[in-house]
């Protein structure tokens, strides 16, 4: 555009000056409108150009020449170009300094150029000409456009099919996969001669024992004649003489390498001779176990008087001659001292002692006597024959009547199978009496289509009724161009337990009719020689291995292939698959580091119990959870340092202990799971097929008149299907729903003062408005926590507060079955922090503080599994809850809680009245099965407690009675195995305690895991840890050498879910039954409202199981008389089939030894646990001071000694306290515990929030106790209170 | 039977939410197309994918059922197919190449009594090539446990079927299974 503007400009120029004079004025005025500023700058005077104009461009440009005058002619003639149509001389395209080749006058090929117009090329050529520097581009060397050959035909390829032309037809040729073995004309078909000529056996069930050694003798003697015509002995011996000589001519000799050589030979030697000589006795052997068989069979025939078969063996014995004789001396003197000498030589380097000549004599005669023939030794010369006479006397023949019969029984017949398919079956022979053999004679000429792949010849038993196959033998194929007149007899083998024997056959290709053999075509052979030739060892070793033993030639063609493969494994260059390679993710080498997901991608897939579960494993390392396999390996280190737990014991620290242990009891979770988890992936056809039975007539009926209905009904009969488990759908998205409605005897504030002060802190509100906010005793709050996300209610006022209250809680997490819904119930203290007075008027500043008052805790298995839970449940009773006041029961719920005496002291308890459910429902996990476990029991045994348990299910699907369970070992044993009476610990001071209620204490104090495994007493006191299945059943054994009756109460806890409890009956008043809580080491009577256990399942001790089958299963208001059948479903009826084991069976032992928990380790586990929980409160309370009160600390500390003591103790601890609560406003409570871990201490300390108080004037004493009892078990407090000075 | 599934996309995508974990994608896209069951006729499919525990859906649906389709017929179509062109449309995300996605064909028809029985089951792991893929799959159906008992469901019409077809992806517990017919040659 640019270019074309200057170019036009003084031409426009012109022109407007032309125009200006012819044309109006009007366009005049149009000419001075002012340029645009782009050009202006190129002239300095505005032109006169339109707009219009100077947007075409070049082309405008060109038409303004036309119109222009004619002395710019010459510059147009620059721009365009007419090509003319004249030749182009051959210099001129070549350029300057090119020179005209005649390719074709040369002898070069030059290809027929497709024909163009001769003015056409002309005119292209010059177009071409005219760039200067492209042109040598275009042209050849001869000047001609260099271009294409002519690429059309003259002549059609194809011939010019006539479309009406039927001659020509289409043959459909259907395609198929064995193309290669489809032979499809009939010119090649194969024939394949087949002739059978008789079958022997060897083995025969009904061989006499004159046969059986007849056969014996014929084998023997096969395997002589074998021996000899290998003449291998003959042939071994010449190579040793041969290696002699060498060695001797050798040893003339003297050069480099000779020595070497000479070692060698000799070793050669020795080696060949032992072999020679094994094998000239292996001969020798032969012969004469020939010899002893022919004896015994004619001892036989002697003993039996006849002649049952016609086997003979002759033998003749050639007398050596004088001169022969002297010769066989004196070789055999030459054999023996050349074995000597070449002996001497072998020991030498070993042995210095030198040994008399005449024993080395000896000893080389001794050897040489058993492989040679000794000089003067007869010649012995054996033959047998078939011919012997069988005798024909009434003995005899009554025998081989009898063997006839049985054979005629027994035919035998043929069936000949061509590439596994029958081709013909042979008529039934029956077998020669005398010889167990058939004459058969079969020719079988076969013509086939396929090539064969394999012919086999079955053998079969053909009885009057059925046919039974004896053996099956693949018949020898033909070699190539063999017909069946130029191949040898062969013996084919054939034989099972019962059965052996040969045939006798041969095979060939045939002739047709012309003479030509139809035998397979080549391609046939090349893959029968090939499979063959193939047999060459697979791995790189063991080819390396063969090449080395077989000592091939390196250098003959023949094995060029071998060596070439074998060096390219020694270079490592594996002969694998390149496209099996590509599906390598990660080289060996990588699993060997241990890279960490490699690690636990390998331990999911062998189905570890901390990996099986897992789902989107990461797909880099470093994204995996940090101390995932960290901890894995910890542990598994620990595990595989205490191999056998029971044996191995930690050392003394408590923690370290209880680690341990649970450790172990992790170990036997995860082996009980692991064999469960294999045997349950054996399935059996039932569980993976649905299949009907086989019906009765009944059914049949029914499904024949089904064909008279309706194929489609209008009302369908549905089928019942058995039920397939819901496969993934644990909802993550359930809301846990917590209605709470009420709670009961609340502790009220007793110290938490009316009278006004003066300080702004939560001990004493704030002076002027205390009464607004403290006129009400307590405010108490719910608080529910699942899961680390927690809901609380308002706060409602008084001691016996409403709510009514719903909570909800997203579970978002995956549940595990030992999560907990944490229940609490806190008091709101509101704390007036209004700093200026006069504003009270429009400002509200209020702090809530809140005091902890007692706490619930729900397995959330139990809401998953009854769906909701409802009611009016206890709080953990705290005996001792400082700065609170239960107001005395009677005087406000005496009519409602009637005279209640109930152990667990519900006097001073907080009842919460709440309901809990789950919406919507989950699905619950399928609990692990370990009925496919190994059973202890008798199958008898285990098919009976099966069957009672179904039956019980069957009445009642919701109580599941555990009759087999899983012990440590990792199988099931019968529960009943259990119970024994078993010593507890002994107490010195019972406390104001019962014995029993001591024992129960004691067993409480075993912390508990969740495992489904039962361990015996023994087992839990080794490791001081339990479950609650085990722990139920030590408590029983405990409480049973008391002065009562117990059993193993299997049944439901609303607060426990499916639990297990001690049941236990007075001796002296049968009426006095109570149910023993292994949590809390409490006992209750049955008529308790709160008793622990709600719902009874069975009840069970060392001689029976008993499932409860009363409507009933409330224990208030259950019958507990097991003798009652209609009540309770016994296991073992006295006089059933089926008795319970024994009580030699007992797994439990007869008494335990108990230890003594060492003082020094509780000491040491109070002061680290002190230490820690006060370092914790610290970092609980961020950003605020904890100022810690010694002296409290040390009173707390004596206080919780008192605790541990006695029952009733509050008096006593308030007498201590007395001092400091009369300085002090205190509120604080103890908190008792199985010691378990520090976590879980930590975790119980936390959730009473006590470091959540802000008071800055606020000082906090923490004590810790620990009271050993046996076996390690501790029984542990912590007592924690916040103080502030009265004033 | 077969399977058209075209392109498998494989992608590496980062950053899901907070956590910038890594996966691979991949994606199926196909159908079921048809299937070739000499004896039988008026058949319906169900297919379904089944994947290891690493794999998890992002879009799609792994289940699906077809029409009953009747076969072609003789005089105009020698193939004799029933043709379903069922779709399947699925996206998932993995971290590992275990459990590779495989796809589950259950087959079933009414036989003469106008009862609902298992045609066949078949399987094949979703083509491991991106590009479109023809699968032909064998179908089979367990044999009934004795012969007594083919008689019964014949009479029945309640032929022996897998609890779970999954099962015939799986490897455990195969050896239980008695004689599989094998019904259906491949041939596309």
């Amino acid at each position: 555009m640019a270019t074309a503007g200057k170019i036009n400009t003084p031409d426009a120029e012109a022109r407007c000056n032309k125009r200006t004079q012819s044309e109006n004025m009007s366009e005049q005025t149009q000419e001075i409108n002012p340029r645009p500023s782009s050009n202006a700058a190129d002239d300095g005077e505005p032109e006169a150009v339109t707009n219009l104009q100077e947007l075409l461009g070049a082309a405008g440009a060109v038409a303004q020449f036309k119109e222009a005058s004619p002395e710019k002619v010459a510059d147009l003639s620059q721009i365009i170009f007419y090509p003319s149509s004249k030749p182009v001389v051959a210099e001129e395209k070549l350029g300057s300094g090119g020179r005209v080749r005649f390719l074709e006058e040369e002898g070069i090929y030059v290809p027929t150029l497709p024909s163009v117009r001769w003015n056409m090329r002309s005119k292209m050529e010059r177009r071409l000409v005219t760039d200067a520097i492209r042109k040598k581009k275009w042209f050849q060397e001869d000047g001609e456009l260099k271009s294409c050959e002519e690429e059309l035909l003259e002549n059609p390829v194809r011939p010019n099919l006539d479309e009406e032309n039927s001659n020509i037809a289409t043959i459909f040729r259907d395609c198929s996969n064995d193309v290669e073995r489809f032979i499809p004309s009939s010119e090649t078909m194969i024939l394949l001669e087949l002739q059978l000529n008789s079958l022997h056996f060897t083995q025969h069930p009904l061989f006499t024992a004159e046969h059986t050694l007849a056969q014996r003798l014929t084998e023997t003697f096969y395997c002589y004649q074998k021996k000899l015509a290998a003449r291998s002995f003959e042939r071994m011996s010449k190579r040793l003489t041969a290696l002699r000589h060498a060695h001797e001519l050798l040893k003339n000799k003297s050069g480099e390498g000779v020595e070497e050589k000479l070692q060698r030979y000799e070793l050669e030697i020795k080696d060949l001779r032992t072999t020679t000589l094994l094998q000239g006795a292996a001969e020798r052997s032969v012969l004469a176990a020939v010899l002893a068989v022919w004896e015994e069979l004619k001892d036989l025939r002697e003993r039996q008087g006849f002649v049952g078969c016609p086997t003979k063996l002759t033998v003749s014995q050639e007398v050596v001659s004088e001169g022969r004789r002297k010769k066989e001396e004196r070789l055999w003197k030459d054999a023996v001292k050349q074995v000597v000498k070449e002996m001497r030589r072998e020991q030498k380097p070993q042995e210095e002692e030198e040994k008399e000549n005449s024993d080395w004599v000896q000893l080389a005669g001794k050897l040489l006597k058993e492989s040679l023939k000794p000089p003067g030794e007869p010649e012995m010369i054996i033959d047998l024959s078939q011919d012997l006479e069988t005798s024909i006397d009434s003995k005899s023949l009554k025998a081989q009547n009898r063997l006839q019969n049985h054979l005629h029984r027994q035919k035998v017949c043929l069936k000949i199978l061509y590439n596994g398919s029958e081709v013909c079956q042979s008529m039934p022979y029956v077998l020669d009496s005398q010889t167990f053999s058939a004459d058969m004679s079969i020719m079988l000429p076969l013509s086939a289509v396929h090539w064969p792949q394999n012919f086999s010849l079955q053998i079969l038993q053909h009885s009057t009724i059925k046919k039974a196959l004896i053996a099956e033998v693949s018949l020898p194929l033909p070699e190539k161009g063999c017909t069946r007149e130029e191949v040898p007899v062969q013996k084919v083998f054939f034989g099972n337990e019962t059965h052996s024997g040969y045939v006798l056959c041969k095979t060939g290709w045939g002739k047709d009719a012309d003479g030509n053999l139809r035998q397979p075509s080549g391609r046939y052979w090349e893959t029968a020689v090939s499979c063959v030739a193939k047999k060459v060892p697979k791995t790189p070793e063991e080819l390396q291995m063969w090449i080395d033993r077989s000592r091939i030639d390196p250098n003959n063609p023949a094995n060029s292939e071998i060596i070439s493969k074998a060096k390219n494994h020694a270079l490592g260059d594996l002969n694998s698959d390149p496209l099996a390679s590509d599906l390598d993710f990660c080289t060996e080498g990588e699993f060997k580091e241990g890279d960490a997901r490699l690690k636990i991608l390998e331990l999911r897939e062998k189905g570890h119990p901390a990996f099986c579960n897992m789902k989107m494993v990461p797909i880099n390392a470093r994204e995996l959870p940090e101390g995932l396999l960290k901890e894995f390996r910890d542990r598994h280190w620990q595990q595989s340092s205490q191999v056998n737990f029971i044996e191995e014991e930690a050392d003394d620290s408590l923690a370290n202990h209880r680690t341990w242990a649970l450790n172990s009891i992790r170990e036997i979770k995860e082996k009980i799971q692991r064999q469960g988890r294999l045997s349950s992936r054996k399935k059996t056809m039932r569980e993976l097929v649905t299949e009907d039975l086989v019906p009765d007539i009944g059914t049949l009926g029914l499904t024949l008149m089904a064909w008279f209905q309706p194929s489609r009904p209008l009302r369908p009969m549905r089928k019942p299907r058995p039920q397939v488990a819901i496969q993934g759908s644990t909802a993550h998205s359930s809301t846990l729903i917590v209605n709470v409605v009420s709670a009961l005897q609340v502790p009220t504030r007793k110290d938490l003062d009316l009278e006004p002060s003066n300080a702004n802190s939560f001990f004493e509100g704030s002076p002027t408005n205390a009464a607004a906010f403290n006129t009400v005793a307590v405010r108490p709050f719910v608080e529910v926590s699942f899961k680390g996300a927690s809901a609380r209610t308002r706060a409602a006022e008084g001691a016996n507060p409403t709510w009514n209250c719903e909570l909800q809680i997203p579970i978002q997490e995956e549940v595990f079955d030992h999560d907990v819904i944490n229940i609490r119930l806190f008091d709101e203290i509101v704390v007036d922090v209004l700093n200026d007075e006069r504003l009270r008027d429009i400002d509200v500043h209020t702090r809530h503080e809140k005091a902890w008052l007692g706490a619930i805790n729900i397995p959330f298995s139990a809401v998953q599994r009854t769906a909701k839970i409802d009611g009016t449940f206890p709080l953990n009773a705290q005996q001792l809850l400082l700065g609170y006041e239960q107001e005395e029961q009677s005087r406000q719920f005496g009519p409602l809680l009637g005279p209640l005496e109930s152990p667990r002291g519900s006097a001073n308890c907080t009842f919460l009245n709440f309901f809990i459910t789950l919406q919507p429902p989950m699905v619950l996990a399928e609990p692990e099965t370990t009925e496919r476990l190994e059973c202890m029991e008798s199958s008898s045994v285990e098919r009976h407690l099966e069957d009672w348990s179904s039956q019980v299910t069957a009445l009642f699907p919701d109580r599941k009675v555990p009759a087999l369970v899983a012990t440590a070992n990792g199988k099931t044993a019968c529960l009943t195995r259990f119970f024994r009476p078993i010593k507890p610990p002994e107490v010195k001071d019972t406390h104001s305690r019962t014995l029993a209620e001591v024992t129960s204490r004691f067993v409480s104090l075993i912390p508990r895991t969740q495992s489904n495994v039962c361990l015996t007493a023994e087992e839990i006191m080794k490791l001081c840890y339990g479950d609650q299945m085990s722990n139920a059943i030590l408590l029983t054994c405990f409480l049973q050498t008391f002065d009562l009756d117990a059993w193993l109460l299997i049944g439901w806890g609303v607060t426990r879910g499916a639990s297990y409890f001690a049941l236990t009956r007075d001796k002296q008043s049968p009426n006095e039954m109570a149910i023993w809580d292994v949590f809390t080491g409490l006992k209750s009577k049955l008529d308790d409202p709160f008793c622990p256990a709600t719902l009874v399942w069975a009840v069970a001790n060392k001689d029976n199981i008993w499932a409860n089958v009363q409507k009933e299963s409330a224990p208030r208001r259950m019958r507990f008389d097991f003798s009652r059948l209609s009540d309770w479903s016994p296991a073992f009826v006295p006089a059933g089939a089926v008795a319970a084991p024994g009580s030699e069976t007992v797994l439990q032992p007869e008494s335990i030894q108990f230890t003594k928990t060492p003082s020094e380790s509780c000491k040491e586990l109070v002061s680290r646990l002190e230490s820690i929980l006060k370092e914790n409160f610290m970092t609980w309370r961020t950003n605020l001071r904890t100022r810690w009160n010694r002296h409290c600390c040390s009173v707390l500390r004596k206080v919780l000694s008192t605790l541990e003591n006695q029952i009733n103790c509050k008096k006593e601890a308030m007498r201590e306290l007395q001092p400091l609560i009369a300085a002090h406003k205190m509120i604080g409570f103890p908190l008792h515990m199985s010691y378990a871990d520090d976590k879980e201490v930590i975790r119980s300390l936390y959730s009473t929030q006590l470091h959540s108080l802000r008071d800055a004037e606020a000082e906090f004493g923490i004590a810790v106790a620990a009271f050993p009892y046996a076996n390690n078990a501790v029984s542990l407090w912590v007592f924690v209170a916040a103080l502030s000075q009265r004033r | 039977m077969s399977k058209d599934v075209s392109p498998n996309n494989f992608g590496r995508s980062s950053a899901e939410g907070a956590s910038s974990r890594q996966f691979f994608v991949v994606s199926i896209s196909g159908s079921v197309e048809a299937a070739e069951f000499p004896e039988h006729d008026e058949l319906y499919c169900r297919y379904f994918v089944e994947f290891g525990s690493d794999w998890q859906i992002i879009s799609g649906v792994a289940e699906g059922m077809s029409q009953i389709s009747k076969k072609s017929k003789c005089h105009i179509d020698d193939r004799q197919l029933c043709v379903w062109n069922l779709p399947v449309e699925l996206t998932l995300k993995s971290t590992n190449i275990t459990g590779w996605p495989k796809i589950v064909v259950s087959v079933y028809g009414n036989d003469s009594f106008g009862n609902d029985v298992v045609r066949g089951y078949a399987w094949s792991f979703v083509p491991l090539e991106s590009t479109a893929t023809t699968l032909s799959m064998p179908a089979f159906v367990p044999a009934s446990s004795s012969k007594l008992q083919e008689m019964t469901a014949w009479f029945t019409g309640r032929r022996p079927e897998f609890l779970n077809p999954a099962i015939v992806v799986h490897g455990e517990s195969r050896e239980r299974e008695q004689i599989l017919f094998i019904f259906c040659p491949p041939m596309f």
